[in-house]
């Protein structure tokens, strides 16, 4: 998997072309808004959406962590998609994320779509937000902490590859803000030019678009 | 049957008109019990002859009420409020009680509903507008008195989805009461396919005339250079002016809305007599559109900018002129054009025809001879397609429960669909209920619920989705514009998306200054400022049609002699004697010649198929694969509807080798697999089969139409449900309309051993234009500007004097 290193709040992270936040020095993987079953979620609207993307965001989970040593992960909100997800989630699913929650300690800081009282009991730790050396972990961006890296927003961007504009997941970073793309494998995204993203880094800031093989890196002033 | 006591012959004679023989001849054939297809020329009576048997119908019988007595069906809504209107004069004037009424999407919900409760005894309406009717749970009722359905210009629905919801609702019709059907088109070739299309079973008969008089086509010459790319008429604009002050009412057609809005703003620039010029095309918004018809029929506007928006069939009856601004790129289709100026059936056509550049000149001179000689195309028939069939059973079920064994037979009688297998069938079937997983995994959700033998649909909540996403005419993300407090039209959000805030456009004729986006309504106002982009709409380009491609390509062999050129043509006639060679008759002609491109060489390959550009464009992929195969590095290439440029790194020796015919069986499917066309297909086929929704109760708002990236599920598809329904229909639609698969592999076998390489030190004069496109493709198209053209132009003109 290709990555880049990027240094926030003075720590060292790694940006990995999937969607992945790792902290290599304290072994922990961050990675954000993941809504599981969003596509069976459809089907009460009579849109049978291959039920498949669950499935999908956990074998590439499971692939990292194969990799990486991974202690510890931080889910940064929006776990599920919905209250039922866990009802619609197909056994081979359940049985991988289990699996995972059985192995690595695991905690959810819970965002607007985490259902809690179905979340409750699985061996997931849950909280609004964690601290760890001065740096906030929590769905939304944080009121009063001044290093926040949070997920929510999706955000995507524009690139221009032989004249033909396409879009791709990416971070966002300036020296106090840290913005995760969704991690889940149909959700969709949100511009990166939208006043709700732009009021969060104005002045200066990097992108790091994601394709499947590759981490790039914009670099933004106004 | 002695006509002179038609009161619809007496009317005509009043009117100083001629009862025709088709007319009387269609007449004849209905009251036999027979089905009719009327194929006469444009300004032949056909709208008339179509309704005839109708209204004759409606005399004998004396009806006092008689709703629904005839369906008229046409593939225009423009088309169905014109034939209302032409309709309502005899019907007036033979104090007719006949209520005609017409029903399209611009229908409002009010007057849907209180047409149900008092219906119009003949409806005029739209395929998409029939499968309404057709889905509702009154259909038996709401047809029982039909007797006639008229299908307006025929030949657009057999190549196309549309035909195939058409064919299956016609069939389903059918087997509730029987009705005789009246095609109407005035360019039929193949007449026992559409008799097919027709009936699948009975017989039908065809009425056929032709026009004795052939139109007068000229090619407008200008003074000026012919471009040797692109699309823009603007050089040929004060010649195009002055014959638009000749007449006192004209159409201008054009190809694109691009080329619609360039040649509208090119004209008023000019308008020094302050002639009234209208532009119509079909982004604008509804209103504008009605306002500019509403304003040609009553003669308020002089001249229209037009695009295929209005093609078909609009009688206006007054129209002097009709120019085609760019290559015809079909005979049957400049036919139609040039039928808009046919006051009758005995008074010649008038068209000009204005190339915008050299290929497009010979273009014209091969459609002009092809027009004269009244050698038309082919119609292309379709296999009927399964995502229009997915969405056809859920308008049946919404309607009524059905047998699984019924349903199938019945869909077999539509012609499109005689083959369809049973496996097929099944599989869509279960596709429409929960999806059509092999895991099952939506079955406690499904759409239907089967009792036993029937299906039937689950619950209500379907009606509304079905009706908010009905039809098969599948656009890119539309953003409305919105200028003040007016909206102007429909606009792609691909476009917006890549404009700024300040950034300036054209649309609709207005100079305009976009601002910002809400929801899914883009603002912008009105600026005097210089625009710099032109929203291009995608897939307003047609292909050169294969008839007319191997008429350009006699032309070609025979060097263009005894061709009327225009000076700057001749001089380019001549550079590619004298450095190359016209390609002879069955001759594939492929050029090789190196050029400096900055600091490096350049190697170039020119291949001239005359295949049009879909073909090209595969074509252009597949070869670019082999150039790789064999170790050289290419750079990429373009395609347009005459040849293919290719660029790469080092002199290719193996061209026998690239062309040969083996590359559909190794390189096709490859590159099927990876081409990102193909993922656009399939976001077309998951909207017309439903298995995701454009349209949702409550989604307008947000903006927000395709919740869904279908890229993603089409990915997720090919790797977990690799034989899913979707993914045959996909390849199934690719094979035909991305690959035009028969077209190519027809072309490889011509071209077998007849490849002529001519080894030039410089481009070629037919290279040129190729030469010419690739460099624009280089730079970002948004900072494109015309000095960068013309100086490119101008570069490779001294290279040609040079010499």
């Amino acid at each position: 998997m290709h990555y880049k290193d990027v240094y926030f709040a003075g720590k060292k992270f790694s940006i990995f072309s999937n969607g992945e936040l790792y902290w290599q020095n304290k072994k922990t993987l961050i990675i954000s808004d993941l809504h599981f079953e969003k596509g069976s979620f459809f089907s009460e609207s009579n849109q049978f959406i291959p039920p498949f993307d669950t499935f999908e965001t956990l074998i590439q989970l499971t692939n990292f962590i194969n990799d990486n040593p991974v202690e510890k992960i931080i889910f940064l909100g929006d776990l599920i998609h919905d209250k039922l997800a866990f009802q619609r989630m197909s056994e081979n699913s359940k049985k991988i994320f289990f699996r995972i929650l059985e192995n690595i300690n695991c905690t959810l800081t819970v965002g607007n779509h985490d259902n809690m009282s179905f979340l409750k009991d699985i061996g997931l730790n849950l909280t609004d937000n964690i601290i760890i050396d001065g740096i906030c972990f929590s769905h939304f961006p944080s009121i009063d902490q001044r290093f926040s890296v949070f997920g929510h927003y999706h955000p995507k961007v524009k690139l221009t590859v032989n004249s033909r504009g396409i879009w791709t997941p990416c971070f966002i970073l300036n020296k106090e803000r840290l913005l995760m793309p969704s991690y889940g494998y149909y959700t969709g995204g949100l511009s990166i030019k939208s006043s709700e993203i732009q009021k969060l880094f104005d002045k200066q800031y990097e992108i790091f678009p994601l394709t499947k093989e590759k981490v790039y890196k914009l670099e933004f002033k106004k | 049957m002695k006509f002179k006591h038609n009161p619809i012959g007496l009317w005509l004679k009043k009117k100083g008109w001629v009862l025709y023989d088709h007319q009387i001849e269609t007449l004849n054939f209905i009251k036999q019990g027979f089905d009719v297809i009327l194929h006469a020329p444009t300004g032949g009576g056909k709208t008339i002859g179509g309704f005839m048997p109708s209204i004759d119908d409606f005399i004998n019988n004396n009806y006092k009420s008689q709703p629904f007595h005839t369906l008229y069906i046409s593939p225009l809504k423009a088309l169905t409020a014109d034939v209302q209107r032409n309709l309502l004069d005899p019907i007036n004037s033979l104090s007719l009680n006949i209520k005609v009424e017409t029903r399209t999407s611009d229908t409002s919900t009010y007057n849907k509903a209180k047409q149900i409760k008092k219906p119009p005894n003949f409806l005029m309406t739209t395929p998409e507008s029939f499968a309404l009717l057709m889905a509702r749970t009154d259909v038996i009722d709401l047809f029982k008195n039909l007797k006639f359905v008229i299908i307006d210009e025929l030949h657009t629905f057999f190549d196309s989805k549309r035909g195939h919801l058409l064919s299956l609702n016609l069939a389903r019709l059918r087997s509730i009461k029987p009705f005789q059907i009246i095609g109407l088109s005035a360019t039929l070739k193949d007449t026992d396919l559409a008799k097919k299309y027709i009936s699948n079973i009975k017989d039908t008969k065809l009425v056929s005339t032709h026009s004795k008089v052939v139109p007068e086509i000229t090619i407008l010459k200008s003074a000026n250079r012919i471009p040797w790319s692109g699309h823009s008429p603007r050089y040929a604009i004060s010649e195009i002016y002055s014959e638009i002050l000749k007449f006192k009412s004209s159409i201008l057609f054009v190809n694109t809305r691009a080329q619609a809005e360039v040649l509208f703003e090119s004209l008023w620039a000019i308008n020094n007599k302050n002639k009234k010029i209208a532009i119509h095309h079909g982004s604008l918004e509804k209103e504008l559109r009605k306002k500019v018809e509403k304003e040609i029929i009553e003669g308020h506007v002089e001249c229209v900018v037009a695009t295929s928006s209005l093609d078909l069939g609009l009688d206006w009856g007054n129209i002097d002129l009709v120019m085609q601004i760019g290559a015809p790129k079909g005979v049957a289709r400049l036919v139609q054009r040039i039928g808009r100026a046919n006051h009758t059936i005995n008074t010649p056509s008038r068209a000009i025809l204005v190339p915008t550049n050299c290929f497009e000149f010979v273009e014209c001179i091969a459609a002009k001879k092809c027009v004269e000689l009244n050698i038309l195309e082919d119609e292309k028939y379709s296999e009927g397609s399964l995502d229009v069939l997915a969405q056809h059973i859920v308008g049946v079920a919404i309607s009524q429960k059905f047998k699984k064994e019924d349903l199938y037979k019945q869909i077999k009688e539509a012609w499109p669909y005689r083959n369809l297998n049973i496996d097929d069938f099944e599989k869509t079937l279960s596709f429409v209920e929960n999806g059509g997983y092999s895991l099952q995994a939506y079955e406690e959700y499904s759409r239907l619920r089967s009792d036993g033998d029937y299906f039937q649909i689950r619950d209500k909540s379907l009606v509304t989705k079905y009706k908010m996403n009905v039809g098969t005419i599948v656009e890119a993300e539309m953003l409305r514009l919105r200028v003040g407090n007016r909206y102007l039209g429909n606009i792609e959000e691909w476009f917006i998306n890549g404009l700024s805030a300040g950034d300036t456009f054209i649309f609709g004729g207005k100079r305009l200054m976009f601002e910002k986006v809400v929801g899914n309504i883009a603002y912008a106002k009105i600026t005097a400022l210089e625009h710099k982009k032109i929203p291009s709409f995608k897939g307003g380009n047609l292909p050169l049609s294969t008839h007319l491609s191997k008429t350009v390509r006699e032309i070609f062999s025979q060097r263009l002699e005894g061709v009327d050129l225009p000076d700057s043509l001749k001089k380019w006639s001549e550079l590619q004697t004298k450095f190359s060679s016209f390609p002879k008759e069955n001759e594939f002609l492929v050029e090789t010649f190196k050029r400096k491109n900055g600091k490096h060489e350049n190697y170039y390959l020119a291949a001239h198929p005359f295949e049009g550009r879909n073909t090209h464009q595969t074509l252009g992929f597949l070869i670019l694969r082999r150039i790789k195969k064999l170790g050289v590095q290419p750079f990429g290439f373009v395609a347009n509807d005459y040849s293919i440029l290719f660029s790469f790194s080092k002199e290719i020796k193996d061209i026998d080798f690239l062309f040969s015919q083996d590359i559909l069986i190794e390189d096709l499917y490859e590159w099927l697999e990876e081409t990102p066309l193909i993922k656009r297909l399939f976001r077309e086929i998951a909207i017309i089969s439903g298995l995701i929704y454009k349209n949702l109760p409550g989604n307008q708002k947000t903006g927000k139409q395709v919740t869904f990236n279908t890229d993603l599920i089409f990915e997720v598809l090919r790797k977990h449900e690799p034989h899913h329904i979707l993914l045959k229909i996909t390849t199934e639609n690719a094979k035909k309309d991305l690959v035009d698969l028969d077209r190519l592999s027809r072309f490889l076998l011509r071209i077998k051993n007849k490849i002529k390489i001519n080894k030039l030190n410089r481009a070629s004069a037919l290279a040129f234009s190729l030469l010419f496109e690739y460099h624009k493709e280089k730079p970002d198209k948004n900072e494109l500007d015309n000095f960068y053209l013309e100086k490119l132009e101008n570069e490779l003109l001294e290279e040609v004097n040079a010499l």
